[in-house]
């Protein structure tokens, strides 16, 4: 394997790292605080959501 | 996909050391809330596919109101354990979550009668069960 070919891999190497690090710190560049209230805002959307698709719903069968 | 990642994330954490248990711990609400969010698009699909019934998408949208009030209670939970010097608080926060989700009749509105829709439903449920278990062991008792 050339040198430049060597470099190329331990880059992707590298990279492969950092995205794994970045998933577990959440979303790149966000602090824990900000990962947590952005899982609160995400909570309450849901519920707003579940709310929606419940009364979207035809009745209960019987 | 989602879940092999974050899966393969935390097991590198845990072979690593857990030098930010906070920053584990509120991964972990995020990954539940987007997770329940991505299950009621699926599961509201599957209803319009014909695949479940309306009375089984109703079932399953209340165990998902559940888990995302449960997450609710644990994103308090965290938020104590940060400001707290008590140790071991994230993982009693995390052991509650666990305890919580796998409460018999919360996991029994999990059903349905179509067996392929049924392994996509328990597929949603194990995976968010096992990440929580894999946070748990990850965050060390911290």
């Amino acid at each position: 394997m050339d040198p430049i070919t060597t470099i190329n891999a331990a880059i992707l190497a590298l990279d492969a790292i950092l995205n794994i690090i970045n998933q577990i710190r959440g979303q790149s560049g966000l602090t824990d605080d900000q990962i947590l209230a952005a899982a609160a805002s995400q909570a309450t959307t849901n519920t707003d959501q579940i709310k929606k698709l419940l009364a979207g719903l035809p009745p209960k069968s019987v | 996909m989602k879940w092999k990642s974050t899966v393969l994330a935390l097991a590198l954490l845990l072979a690593t050391g857990c030098k930010d248990p906070y920053g584990v711990a509120a991964k972990l609400a995020q990954d539940v809330a987007i997770s329940v969010n991505q299950a009621d698009v699926t599961i509201d699909a599957l209803r319009v596919q014909g695949t479940i019934t309306a009375d089984e998408e109703r079932q399953i949208l209340g165990y998902l109101s559940t888990l995302n009030t449960l997450d609710g209670q644990y994103i308090a939970c965290v938020q104590v354990a940060h400001n707290s010097t008590i140790a071991g608080g994230f993982t009693k926060c995390a052991q509650v979550l666990a305890a919580d989700m796998g409460d018999p009749s919360t996991l029994a509105a999990l059903h349905v009668s179509n067996q392929a829709s049924q392994a996509k439903v328990a597929a949603v449920a194990n995976g968010i069960v096992t990440l929580v278990t894999v946070t748990i062991t990850a965050l060390g008792g911290k």
